[in-house]
């Protein structure tokens, strides 16, 4: 394989709510280590938040559909294709491809998977097939055409079943079925919909232990296992919406060892190189286990792997596409010699939580079942499953824990029993308030499916909220508190009193924060990923990071309407930072974002993104500079008490409230403004009439349709209007048609999610010249930072929400309600 | 929970609060990688006086299950957890960790630095004593500078008089160098029938049963303090019978064929590392527990052949007789717990004996 000098990578288009920052950021990863490779990166993807668009070789802003696949092939040639940076519809592409023959004629070798594989990935029948052939166990199904038979399989497969039809007629039916009395309507109905006559009659594996288990593998053979996460919630609740752990919480070995067996032979089966999720149900009572699902492909969970055992998972397995062995592969100087070979071991507990988009759809569904309801994902680290699971909670900046704390106390009995059977969103805290009101652990056990295990530290949670509550101002109580990773605005309401005095107490007490590196050896070697946590313990592993440095709070978890235009901003703002000499240090908790990419910021805190945590690694870190969103309002206003002894420049990304709804068209000139000049970007307006989008702009195009001597004419009072403006920044200036003329609505900010378009209309990097009107002393000339080429043609973006994923009917576009973005280059 | 101590001969306390049993114990401070099997860990006899860190920070969530002891008496001398976690059992029937260690007589301290542990271990670069105190006086430190650890494990730990755990299949005799019940399991998958004989046995007590093979077990310490007679044994029972060696045995047979054993500046206990299997230059997994190792330079290549090495310290973990059908590995292809990627070893013992019987 030492000839390959060119891959294409397929991106993974606009996030929805099965995707998100995690592709990108793999994407970023993998192509810097082709770039030390000298292999050449070709990337076809139309999502403007994305980071690797502007960092690859050859990033092409093209429609994810195979026939610009073919005009890329086409043009450049390339080595290979990488699908399983892509999610599904990668997969799919591939696919075709392979059956327009393109594949061979240009003889593309396929990375990661083969061409088999890529089939059996895109057919469940196939893979089912599979599966059986090589005996792994799998859920039983039988095919019926009679109700009689349906009767005695179900009968031998034990209710609940699945009742399904067979090649249906139009809607897959689906049917579950939890006793004989419902069995009959059943299979009439699913009999009626089947062109075929027929039924699959299936065993039901709801309730059984999810457990997802990360495997790699390379092309000599060589497999390890680098995670195995224990969903905390049964099968039946979709594995994105549960809480997880890494490592597993509940297993004994024998069952974690016969699972690896059987995740490393369908891995090997399917010939994979890089990495596989595979999916399991674990039956506790009868000990048996089934395959669920195998996903060769990166995804959230293989992201959540990498950040929680410090393991390199995007680093090495680019060296195992490019053909290199594990035993080959070098991660340098920071990990041990063959560190790629030893299988992580985690010295702590990584628990990740949804982070769900309610606030923003109120009236999306919140009953949790076998369809997605969240739309990202924090997580947080402890040495203890407690500690992981308050800092995952607290990490959900915008849902704060105490409210949720209360609420359940409204409930009466009846309510709280029926969302103990039919679980919503954020039911830890239902589960709470039911121990709370004397519930047995196995009652619950029986009502949830939810392992005893945790109901003893949802137990240990209540206790210690009751301990707390009945100490107020209580220095061991406090310490304790904090090695369960209790947040000081939790502490405080409990004690009634405030956050401020919660952390005088903490400093008087010489209470101090201590950090642990996570490292995948579990100490037991000398190695440094950077990435840290906070613990309260005897030892302390931080120490201050070189200067200058920088401090950047993150955006979070995915959340609708910014999508992931804050992952980008502050990744290419990271970038800039470094190019001007600085180190950078980082506050995140999301798994997937491509700002927790070590490339991009030598230190990385998992961390919630709390006062005294921010405040405690500023007394660490010193740094010169401190970055944080302008949505953490409530950490702003707080951080306002304090002396802070560093510059803090806050990242615009609040997004602009609309003006009242109207059905004139509006335009956006769009500038750059140093504080003394307005330099012009040019002007944006609506895509579709506001009329069609109900008064919502969400799909924009550039440049706007303005006649010249138009344009010339507001531009100079777009230009008059952002000098006035007292910071400097990323501004536009808001028209509005009228009836004579245009009206000046308003001067505002530019959206992270416009920002990220018009970098890559323009190819400058916004987000950069953003940092450098703040933190260049000596030159903030940017002017030769701005130099753009005008293009010819017109460049559209298109916002896509999730209302059809989430089953929100007739859900208005809105900024607010954005999951993720397309956009696309016209020629006129 | 009463607060408890682990201490060091070097004067450093870590802090925590105790569970199990409260008495006062002493031994070798050693870490353990391993992510699952407590119970089977706690269990192995190879911690013979030696105090077990789990790095793993959550011990206990399923307490103590019936099937899964790797001896029936353990002797660890304490066990040292961030965070134990006895889950809720329902059953009444089944133990939880702290009451298990209770029974057992066996300090454990939770709540404790662990992973400031692991470093301090690290650094030391030599075996450290340590000790599991309710106070971390000058009495408490008088007390571990006092105490001499034994270095005669194996006579603590081996079986005293012979005994059998028939099957339907070849008959093999197993040598109690502090068996783990891992190496029963797996020959009784194999429907083996086996006897499990003290390691005192002599050449003439093991050929006597007219065995089809020998396994060495695992065990406790440094082979050079095994008594010299079971070098004697081993020489001569290789060349009669197919032999399996596993762990101190493995160490034993490469003693018996000339090679020496060096200690290694941190005990290594994990199931993490890449283990090269050089003929088939495949890189596998499994449970490896060990204080001291082959020396390879030690190897004799006329009388014997290196099998596996681990390839992040290179050291010997397997070895094979280039004339008797004899060979043996560092790790426990056993697992219990661990991976199962080399408990063919085991198929390849049997089919040794096998091809023997058919030529006989």
């Amino acid at each position: 394989m030492t000839n390959l000098k060119s891959v294409l990578i397929i991106g993974a288009g606009a996030n929805d709510v099965q995707h998100g920052d995690e592709l990108d950021s793999a994407i970023y990863q993998v192509s810097r280590v082709f770039k030390n490779m000298k292999i050449k990166t070709i990337l076809a993807d139309d999502n403007p938040f994305s980071v690797s668009l502007e960092k690859v070789d050859e990033g092409r802003i093209v429609p994810l559909e195979v026939d610009s696949l073919v005009n890329i092939i086409n043009e450049f040639h390339p080595d290979a294709i990488l699908p399983t940076l892509g999610n599904r519809r990668a997969f799919e592409l591939t696919q075709e491809l392979l059956e327009k023959g393109i594949i061979r004629k240009e003889n593309i070798q396929l990375l990661g998977v083969p061409e088999a594989t890529i089939r059996q990935v895109n057919s469940a029948v196939l893979l089912e097939r599979t599966l059986r052939q090589m005996n792994a166990p799998t859920k039983k199904i039988v095919t019926v055409n009679n109700y009689q038979d349906a009767l005695d399989e179900a009968n031998k497969l034990g209710y609940p079943v699945i009742i399904r039809s067979v090649l249906p007629k139009s809607s897959s039916t689906r049917k579950i079925v939890h006793d004989r009395s419902e069995l009959a309507d059943a299979v009439k109905q699913c009999l009626n919909q089947s062109r075929a006559e027929q039924v699959f009659v299936q065993q039901s594996l709801a309730g059984y232990k999810e457990i997802e288990v990360i495997v790699q593998r390379d092309s000599s053979g060589t497999m390890m296992m680098l995670s195995m996460i224990e969903d905390m919630d049964p099968i039946g609740i979709h594995a994105d919406d549960s809480i997880a752990f890494n490592p597993v919480q509940t297993l004994l070995d024998r069952q974690i060892q016969d699972i690896r067996d059987t995740a490393f032979a369908i891995t090997r089966k399917l010939r994979i190189v890089g990495t596989n999720h595979v999916q399991f149900a674990l039956d506790t009572n009868s000990d048996r286990f089934y395959v669920i699902k195998s996903s060769p492909y990166f995804d959230r969970m293989t992201a959540f792997a990498a950040q929680s055992t410090g393991y390199p998972i995007a680093q090495v397995t680019a060296q195992l596409y490019a053909g290199k062995r594990l035993r080959d592969i070098d991660l340098g100087d920071k990990y041990v010699h063959h560190a790629a070979l030893v299988e992580p071991t985690m010295d702590h507990i990584a628990a990740r939580v949804p982070v769900w988009g309610f606030s923003e759809l109120p009236k999306a569904s919140k009953l949790l079942g076998t369809e997605k309801r969240s739309v990202g994902t924090v997580f947080g680290i402890g040495r203890s499953t407690i500690e992981a699971l308050f800092k995952a909670i607290e990490s959900r900046y915008h849902e704060p824990t105490d409210f949720h704390l209360a609420a359940q106390k409204q409930l009466t009995d009846d309510q709280l029993i029926a969302k103990i059977v039919h679980p919503e969103a954020g039911r830890l805290f239902v589960l709470i308030e039911a121990m709370q009101r004397g519930y047995s652990v196995s009652e619950l056990s029986e009502m949830t499916k939810i392992a005893p295990f945790y109901f003893a530290q949802i137990n240990k949670m209540r206790l210690l909220i009751r301990e707390i509550a009945e100490h107020p101002n209580k220095e061991p109580i406090l310490q304790k508190a904090k090695s369960y990773g209790l947040s000081n605005q939790l502490i405080a309401k409990l004690w009634k009193t405030s956050p401020e005095q919660v952390y005088q107490m903490s400093r008087d007490h010489q209470l101090t924060t201590k950090y642990k590196e996570v490292e995948p050896s579990a100490g037991e070697f000398d190695q440094h990923t950077g990435i840290f946590y906070s613990a309260y313990e005897e030892e302390n592993e931080i120490a201050k990071t070189s200067q200058p440095s920088a401090l950047v709070v993150g955006t979070g978890g995915l959340r609708l309407g910014l999508s992931n235009a804050g992952d980008y901003f502050i990744a290419m703002l990271l970038q800039e930072l470094r190019e001007e000499g600085f180190n950078n240090i980082i506050i995140n908790s999301n798994p997937s974002s491509v700002t927790l990419s070590p490339e991009l910021a030598q230190k990385r805190y998992i961390e919630p993104a709390a006062v005294e945590n921010i405040l405690q690694i500023l007394q660490v870190e010193q740094p010169q500079y401190l970055f944080i969103p302008a949505s953490y309002n409530h950490l702003l206003s707080a951080l306002a008490n304090y002396e802070l002894n560093t510059k803090l420049i806050i990242i615009p990304d609040d997004l602009p409230m609309n003006p009242a709804g109207s059905d004139r068209q509006r335009y956006a000139f769009n500038y750059v403004y140093d504080g003394e000049y307005a330099y012009p970007l040019g002007t944006t307006t609506n895509l579709f009439s506001p009329l069609a989008l109900k008064y919502q702009s969400t799909s924009l195009r550039y440049p706007a349709d303005l006649p010249a001597s138009m344009y010339q004419n507001i531009g100079k009072q777009a230009s008059a209007a952002v000098s006035k403006v007292d910071k400097p920044g990323l501004y536009q200036v808001i028209f509005e048609q009228a009836d004579d003329g245009f009206k000046l609505l308003k001067t505002q900010p530019l959206s992270l999610p416009e920002v990220a378009f018009l970098s890559k209309v323009l190819h400058i990097n916004l987000p950069g010249i953003f940092t450098r009107l703040f933190t260049d002393n000596v030159n903030n000339d940017i002017s030769n930072l701005l130099v753009y080429k005008p293009m010819p043609g017109t460049v559209t973006y298109r916002a896509t929400f999730p209302f059809k994923a989430l089953r929100v009917k007739g859900g208005i576009p809105a900024q607010n309600r954005v999951i993720g973005a397309q956009m696309q280059f016209l020629e006129n | 929970m009463a607060a408890r101590y682990l201490i060091f001969e070097d004067g450093s306390v870590f802090a925590g609060e105790g569970f199990g049993s409260s008495a006062v114990t002493f031994g070798e401070v050693v870490f353990n990688t391993s992510m699952t099997g407590y119970q089977e860990i706690i269990t192995n006899q190879i911690y013979n006086n030696q105090i077990v860190v789990f790095t793993q920070p959550n011990i206990g969530s399923y307490g103590i299950q019936r099937n899964i002891y790797e001896t029936i008496v353990p002797t660890i001398k304490g066990v040292i957890v961030r965070s134990l976690s006895d889950a809720a059992i329902d059953n009444g029937r089944q133990l939880t960790l702290d009451k298990y260690l209770q029974q057992m007589n066996i300090p454990g301290i939770t709540n404790i630095d662990t992973r400031a542990v692991v470093h301090k271990l690290r650094k030391a670069g030599k075996p450290l004593k340590g000790s599991i105190v309710p106070v971390p006086d000058d009495h408490a430190f008088d007390q571990l500078h006092a105490t001499v650890l034994t270095n005669q494990q194996v006579a603590q730990v081996s079986t005293p008089k012979p005994y059998p755990n028939p099957g339907t299949g070849l008959s093999i005799v197993v040598i109690d160098f502090g068996l783990k019940h891992g190496i029963l399991r797996e020959l009784s998958r194999r429907k083996c029938n086996v006897t499990v004989l003290p390691y005192t046995a002599t050449s003439e007590e093991i050929l006597r049963l007219d065995p089809d093979g020998v396994v060495l077990s695992s065990g406790p310490g440094n082979p050079q303090n095994v008594r010299k007679s079971v070098l004697e044994m081993i020489r001569t029972v290789q060349t009669k019978v197919p032999l399996f060696a596993i762990g101190l045995g493995h160490e034993l047979f490469g003693i018996a064929n000339g090679a020496n054993v060096k200690p290694i500046p941190v005990e290594h206990h994990g199931m993490n590392h890449p283990i090269h299997e050089i003929i088939t230059d495949h890189i596998v997994y499994a449970t490896q527990g060990e204080g001291y190792i082959i020396d390879r330079n030690s190897v004799d290549r006329s009388q014997l052949f290196i099998t596996y090495v681990d390839m992040i310290d290179d050291s010997v973990q397997g070895l094979r007789h280039r004339r008797y059908p004899a060979f043996s590995v560092q790790f426990f292809p056993d697992g219990a717990p661990g991976p199962d990627e080399t408990d063919g070893l085991f198929d390849e013992f049997v089919d040794t004996m096998n091809r023997r019987e058919a030529h006989h």
